[in-house]
């Protein structure tokens, strides 16, 4: 497999990340780029662990290859956390009567996938309700089951 | 953000791959391995320098196969190198030659197996055979289960770190100090060389082992190569290799007098936890013990087996004797021709107080007599009825954990340290510790700390007991803080607990179920649980951790298949009796789920019209039964 380098946003900060054109963006952000924040679950795109704001839309970082990250805008659940363009998300899921994810309930290990897929919504449609906020958490499993969905 | 093993990353690490056998059984000749490159390592049994046998809730297992290969995917050899790939290479390339023999399949086999040395425990109350011989009835079942570990998005895995001449490990466990016991007797180093600190982790239940053989085998390669290792399982090897089953076939005879209440009974429990089932009589005991019925003479008999199968932690046991002795009071209801509660009811002399409480809340809250009623009569007239429901009844109980000890350091700037293992690995009950601490203190709960368990800073008989810590820990805390707010100043305390009789928390539950008519796939519609879980101090974060655990034990229950569908979630109740702090607090962890296979399987039965008396209720399972029927 031949290899590549690629340069995109990660956080609001240019990254170069090298590897094979079928390297998981998974393995480049934890692996290299020491982000704890996707943590990695099933590896097969469905529990929804390793979510990540991918030009503004939630995506799987374990289905996504690395060649797909040229140029793009990546987002964890630590840019979220730190960025300005989301500090009216908490408000936001507050009147929909969510909590902020990142309080680990059991374990926490859904936590920064749900803010990703929230965080995804808040962007997308500002005006979303409960069935929209079901819906953006459908992917999103919580194995020690103490997250219930809305 | 918790801080799970897969996000250890020290540098300068080694990748590992354990060599896992491919045969079920069978003896192991010759292990070669390959030419291993340089900066390469590779480990197998015979190089271990010390104890190749490791503990766990009695349970003996090799870290490495010496000889004997016991059951499909045993770790045989280790092998690390700078990349996973390359680790995983030369794991492939190892070269074994094995006299494979064939499995032991079915628990019959099993118990055969075992050497008449491990001959079981038995118990016996009364005169069981007197009971019988004057018996109005005599009702006989004989129910099977195979309770899968708790699934967990986490990985299984350890890291190792040489911190000078000292070896420190990240793993996944709830007792870092007899880790380091252990993996010192394993290495031959003196315990002063070896730390342990447990890092973060999902339910650890059901995946005890993996995560013990996962601590020594990076140990291993780490003493080995004297370099940093990182062993996380892949999701390949977590869903094969990283959790486990028990499976189990328990038989209940029960006499019964012209009122239809229990007069005698015998109950044998047969349970299989794989290929290494544990020495002692402890598991068996608490298994039976769980499951006991209310009745004056009783004989109580358990055993293991000892089948090819990956070996599991023995503690779901105590899940599958609830089920069989739930399932089966609901068929003695039955044949008492009474509704559940009205039978139980019939047994109030024998139960004890919060037993009963906790019974008549869920009866209550789920105004269970007239649902009954009401799926009874439409059983009658099934070709009416849509969607075929029924409900069930079930009381179950769970003990304490007695161990556990906990230091509390206030510091002059205010800041305090909670050093304990028992909030460990689960990162809820280290929250709830920080919260609690913070109340009894009046302090600022950002000012409070639960320390991640390491055997640097922990008192001795720190070990904490997975799934039942919160009695225990919550105990402690409030001694330890009470201790600090007498003495006024910064400093450290430090209490162990007592031990002594454990305590008992009990909890009602009541299921609804739903059967489609078509497939009959079975639904939870709601359900209702009465917790008689002692003192209840966050109720938001203990209503939240009873329906994950409710949750959970519904899908290991009844599994969906329909892929790409989320789970139909049921309606969900949950009650505490608080009993003003009378009681204490108790450990109940498990308790939530304790209830759920007994109730949803008596209900199913009573919606489908089939008697059930398997786990899981798969749909193969259901076709068999309406094939056998």
């Amino acid at each position: 497999m031949p290899g590549i380098r690629v340069r995109f946003r990660l956080n609001g900060e240019w990254v170069q990340a090298q590897g094979p054109l079928d390297r998981r963006l998974i393995d480049v952000l934890r692996l290299d780029l020491g982000q704890a924040g996707p943590p990695e679950g099933c590896g097969r795109g469905e529990c929804g662990s390793c979510l990540v704001l991918f030009n503004q839309k939630a995506v799987n970082a374990c289905l996504l290859p690395l060649f797909a990250a040229a140029e793009a805008e990546v987002l964890t659940a630590e840019g979220i956390a730190g960025s300005r363009a989301f500090s009216g998300l908490p408000a936001w899921l507050r009147r929909r009567g969510l909590a902020t994810p990142g309080e680990a309930r059991r374990c926490g290990r859904c936590s920064p996938g749900r803010l990703v897929a929230l965080a995804g919504l808040y962007l997308g449609n500002p005006e979303a309700e409960a069935v929209e906020l079901a819906e953006a958490l459908s992917g999103n499993w919580c194995t020690c089951g103490t997250i219930v969905r809305p | 953000m918790s801080s799970f093993i897969d996000d250890l990353r020290p540098a300068d690490c080694l990748a590992e791959a354990v060599v896992r056998s491919p045969f079920a059984c069978g003896a192991l000749r010759e292990l070669v391995f390959p030419e291993l490159p340089e900066g390469c390592y590779g480990l197998s049994a015979a190089d271990i320098p010390g104890d190749p046998l490791l503990e766990c809730l009695e349970v003996r297992i090799p870290a490495l196969a010496a000889a004997r290969i016991l059951h499909p995917g045993q770790p045989l050899a280790l092998l690390g190198a700078a990349e996973p790939g390359l680790a995983a290479e030369l794991a492939a390339a190892v070269r074994l030659a094995v006299d494979a023999e064939p499995p032991l399949a079915g628990l019959s086999a099993g118990r055969e197996a075992l050497p008449p040395a491990n001959g079981g425990w038995s118990w016996r109350r009364g005169e069981p055979a007197e009971a019988f011989a004057g018996a109005a009835h005599i009702l006989e079942g004989e129910y099977r289960c195979e309770i899968p570990s708790v699934a967990a998005l986490d990985p299984v895995g350890a890291v190792a770190e040489w911190e000078s001449r000292t070896l420190l490990l990240h793993a996944l466990t709830a007792d870092p100090l007899d880790l380091r016991r252990q993996l010192a007797r394993l290495l031959d180093l003196p315990e002063r060389r070896v730390r342990v600190r447990a890092a973060d982790s999902g339910p650890l239940e059901g995946r005890l082992l993996p995560a013990l053989l996962a601590a020594a085998h990076a140990a291993l390669l780490a003493w080995r190569s004297g370099r940093n290792v990182r062993l996380i399982y892949d999701p390949r090897e977590q869903a094969l290799w990283g959790a486990s089953v028990v499976a189990g076939v328990m038989r209940h005879r029960t006499a019964l007098d012209s009122a239809g209440l229990p007069v005698g009974a015998q109950v044998t429990l047969l349970l299989d936890v794989g290929a290494f089932p544990p020495a002692g009589q402890r598991g068996l005991e608490e298994a039976a013990r769980s499951g006991e019925p209310a009745c004056p003479n009783l004989e109580l008999a358990a055993g293991w087996a000892a089948s090819s199968r990956p070996p599991a932690d023995p503690l779901p046991a105590r899940e599958a004797a609830w089920f069989a002795a739930e399932l089966h009071a609901s068929r003695l209801q039955e044949v008492a021709q009474l509704d559940p509660y009205e039978w139980r009811r019939g047994l109030a002399g024998r139960l004890r107080g919060p037993e009963r409480e906790a019974l008549e809340q869920a009866v209550g809250l789920a105004d269970f007599r007239r649902r009954y009623a009401a799926c009874a009569a439409a059983r009658l007239s099934r070709a009416a009825a849509r969607s075929p429901r029924g409900i069930g009844l079930a009381l179950c109980s769970q003990e304490d954990g007695a161990l556990g000890a906990m230091r509390l350091v206030l510091e002059k700037d205010g800041t305090l340290s909670i050093l304990t293992a028992l909030a460990a690995p689960e990162p809820w009950l280290a929250e709830l510790f920080r919260r609690q601490a913070a109340r009894l203190l009046e302090k600022e709960p950002g000012l409070i700390r639960v320390e991640p368990a390491d055997t640097r800073d922990l008192p001795p008989g720190a070990g904490g007991t997975v799934g039942r810590a919160l009695g225990p820990g919550l105990r402690l805390l409030e001694q330890c803080c009470r201790d600090l707010h007498r003495r006024g100043r910064p400093g450290t305390v430090t209490r162990r607990a007592a031990g002594g009789k454990a305590e008992r928390s009990w909890a009602a539950t009541v299921v609804e179920v739903e059967a489609d008519p078509a497939t009959l796939e079975l639904r939870c519609r709601s359900l209702w649980m009465a917790l008689d879980a002692g003192r209840v101090e966050d109720e938001g974060l203990y209503r939240a951790f009873a329906a994950g655990e409710a949750l959970r034990a519904l899908g290991r229950v009844a599994p969906s298949r329909r892929a790409g569908q989320p789970l139909p979630l049921p309606e969900l109740h949950v009650y505490f009796l608080q009993r003003g702090g009378r009681a204490g607090y108790r450990s109940w962890e498990r308790l939530p789920s304790l209830g759920i296979a007994p109730a949803f399987a008596a209900a199913a039965s009573q919606a489908t019209g089939l008697f059930l008396d398997q786990l899981p209720l798969s749909p193969e399972v259901i076709q068999q039964c309406l094939e056998s029927e």
